[in-house]
């Protein structure tokens, strides 16, 4: 037996040797830390990068939610005060009102002491009659007061511009009472066109009064009630005039958001739509513990074959996630999606008792280097081999997954999908454990995790529509692209997942 | 500095903190290195090698034990591993059991100073070297030992009593030859 004196010794002579290393060294180390941390920034960047955007994206959302609210509160607003104007000043402006919008919409007429507008000579033949409907109404309805409020109320300014608008592009448009297709129809020209009706409006009735002057001289006996309507006409020009510019943004805002949410074509290519996702399924990893390992099998050091202990079989688990996802149609049939969702994996591998010594584990499976100095491992903190208990290994990731969705029918009430794309997903914590074959023993160690993931993803679904909102279900696949562990551990594992998918996008109020 | 938060600075990326932490270490920990290798570029290398590690995994540091030892532990365990990855290394690497009992079993007193004494350690060779190191310094037991190597226990305990022996020899054939008083008998 050695005296353990000499030992002794030599360990405390051994804690006293030092030396100070050459500045090389630290320099090597820092420079080595420096692109370490440019390595890492990247990752971070796309994380980030990827969050904001969503994050604009869902302000933009929501934003043009609030917008169409408080554009269509301040549109009734005018609705209210006009009707409320007219109330006050009574028939007059609505009879001026009247007598201007159907003035204008009149084709020319010789024998007529009201055919004063002649834009409408290209007009079709459906139009024409509507407008000797009313120019005979005007004759009837003038001096009349029983004006139906309601309807002029409806009809309204937004049904005057486009009376405006009709006549200045010469080709008739009918207009909604509500004047709704009026506002889906205007695009974004809209500022223009509106600018100039309003000028249009004031030269068109310079044109009308010398038209109209014309005719009385032509006829030979000016009419009183010609002058009237040109007064009327001029007045509620005018007036019309600035309630354009006043109402000009509002009905710009209006215009904006009922188009894109009303208009079939701007719903499918403008608009961006919040959805809600999740599914549920079964997970795995379709490789065993360490498997490519056996490839490298090692020798010791003294030439000896290692002991090599088999790993237990990887089974399937329960996965599930859920997140919210932005999508944009680029056509009818075809739409982009960007999500950010979180997704549980599991898997399970059949474990013996936890260790009560302590063991010594190698970092890496790596083991063709052959000198991996292995970490000791606290007792109860790993797993022997054996089949007395099941561990479940959990994996959680936050994954922003970007998906192409192609529509495979043309049917508008029931959808079938199919979808394909990728996912870049971060782990955001594991207890997974890793198999050590020399020592035989199940462990956690975090760092083989590769943290970033990409994964290709596919499926189909079938749409349908509830009360205006469209659910989606349908089978859906994940393949991890890469290694769930890292190069450290030389060991190949691909995660994958197989589920139901469900999808939720409301339908805008 | 308080050595919780100095890891925690080090964690956050601080450059100061991660020099802090270096200048602290560096020197004991090159002494670890230095007896593991033949030479002091090697030493030097290994310490590189084992302070990148160290700040790449200090968020697996717990705070249990002592960071010295942590870091200690790292230190040699790079330090093997480079043994074993250097090929001028490999030859003297050679854990066989020859068979070859301990010369000499004598404990004599220690009176030489760290740096003869690690010279000495360090002209054994590499395997009795290592071996030496992890049992007499760094307190394995040939248990550990057999399993960090991958070699039986028993070759383990064979070796380093052979790398003991051999020790002591060169310790009093140098003691003769340089009249000097390494160890001295009682």
């Amino acid at each position: 037996m050695h005296d353990p004196e000499f030992e002794k010794h030599v360990q405390r002579k051994m804690e006293e040797l030092q030396f100070s290393p050459s500045a090389e060294v630290w320099k090597k180390v820092e420079d080595e830390m420096k692109k370490e941390k440019k390595r890492r920034l990247p990752m971070l960047w796309i994380f980030l990068l990827s969050g904001l955007l969503l994050g604009a994206g869902y302000w933009v959302f929501l934003n043009r939610d609030k917008n169409i609210s408080k554009a269509t509160k301040i549109a009734e607003q005018e609705n209210l005060n006009v009707k409320n104007e007219k109330a006050a000043s009574g028939t007059e402006n609505i009879s001026k009102k009247d007598i201007t919008e159907k003035a204008a919409a009149v084709p020319p007429k010789k024998n007529s002491d009201h055919t004063a507008i002649n834009r409408s000579t290209e007009a079709p033949k459906e139009d024409l009659k509507k407008r000797k409907t009313i120019t005979n109404s005007i004759t009837d309805r003038a001096g009349k007061v029983a004006i139906d409020a309601n309807a002029e109320i409806k009809s309204g300014l937004v049904q005057g511009r486009s009376l405006h608008q009709r006549t200045k592009n010469g080709k008739p448009k009918s207009s909604n009472a509500d004047g709704s297709l009026y506002l889906n129809s205007v695009s974004s020209k809209d500022k223009d066109i509106k600018e100039k009706n309003a000028n249009d409006i004031v030269n068109n009735n310079d044109h009308d009064k010398s038209i109209e002057k014309n005719n009385d001289e032509e006829i030979g006996k000016p009419q009183s009630r010609s002058q009237q309507t040109i007064n009327a006409t001029d007045s509620f020009n005018k007036k019309n005039d600035q309630e354009v510019k006043s109402e000009k943004k509002t009905t710009d805002s209006v215009v904006a958001m009922k188009s894109a949410f009303n208009d079939p074509v701007s719903q499918n290519s403008k608009s961006i739509k919040v959805g809600f996702t999740a599914g549920f399924g079964s997970s795995g990893i379709n490789n065993t513990l360490g498997s490519t390992y056996y490839a490298n099998v090692p020798a010791s050091a003294t030439g000896n074959p290692v002991t090599i202990h088999t790993p237990s079989s990887m089974r399937s688990g329960l996965s599930y996630y859920a997140g919210v996802f932005f999508k944009r149609s680029l056509s009818s049939t075809v739409s982009v999606s960007a999500g950010l969702n979180y997704h549980y994996y599991s898997t399970s591998i059949t474990t013996g008792k936890p260790g009560d010594t302590v063991a010594y584990v190698y970092s890496s499976n790596n083991y063709t280097i052959g000198s991996i100095t292995p970490v000791s491992v606290a007792q109860g903190s790993y797993y022997t081999s054996g089949s007395s208990r099941t561990y479940v290994n959990h994996y959680h990731f936050i994954e922003l997954p970007l998906l192409l969705k192609l529509q495979l029918n043309s049917s508008k009430k029931l959808l079938i999908n199919w979808q394909a794309g990728f996912s870049i997903s971060y782990l955001l914590s594991a207890d997974a454990l890793q198999y050590d074959k020399i020592s035989g023993v199940y462990y956690n160690n975090n760092s083989l995790f590769n943290k970033m993931q990409l994964n290709a993803i596919t499926g189909f679904s079938v749409g349908f529509y509830q009360k205006k909102n469209l659910f989606l279900i349908g089978p859906e696949v994940q393949y991890g692209a890469t290694n769930v562990l890292n190069n450290q551990a030389n060991t190949k594992q691909h995660i994958f997942y197989a589920g139901l998918k469900f999808s939720f996008i409301p339908q805008k109020k | 500095m308080d050595q919780n938060q100095l890891v925690k600075d080090c964690l956050k990326g601080k450059a100061a903190a991660q020099r802090e932490l270096y200048d602290f270490f560096a020197n004991p920990m090159l002494g670890v290195c230095y007896r593991y290798t033949k030479s002091m570029t090697d030493a030097e290398d290994v310490l590189q090698e084992g302070f990148i590690k160290v700040f790449k995994n200090l968020n697996q540091y717990k705070g249990e034990g002592e960071l010295g030892a942590w870091i200690r532990r790292i230190m040699v365990n790079t330090a093997i591993n480079y043994l074993k990855s250097q090929s001028r290394y490999q030859y003297d690497l050679s854990f066989a059991d020859s068979g070859l009992h301990p010369v000499s079993d004598d404990d004599p007193q220690l009176k030489l100073n760290a740096k003869e004494l690690a010279d000495l350690i360090r002209q054994l060779p590499s395997g009795y070297q290592t071996i030496f190191n992890l049992h007499a310094v760094e307190g394995y037991s040939h248990v550990e030992i057999g399993k960090i190597l991958g070699i039986n226990e028993g070759t383990s305990r064979s070796q380093y009593a052979r790398a003991r022996a051999l020790l002591i020899s060169w310790i009093k054939k140098n003691s003769l030859d340089n009249k000097t008083e390494f160890y001295a008998r009682p």
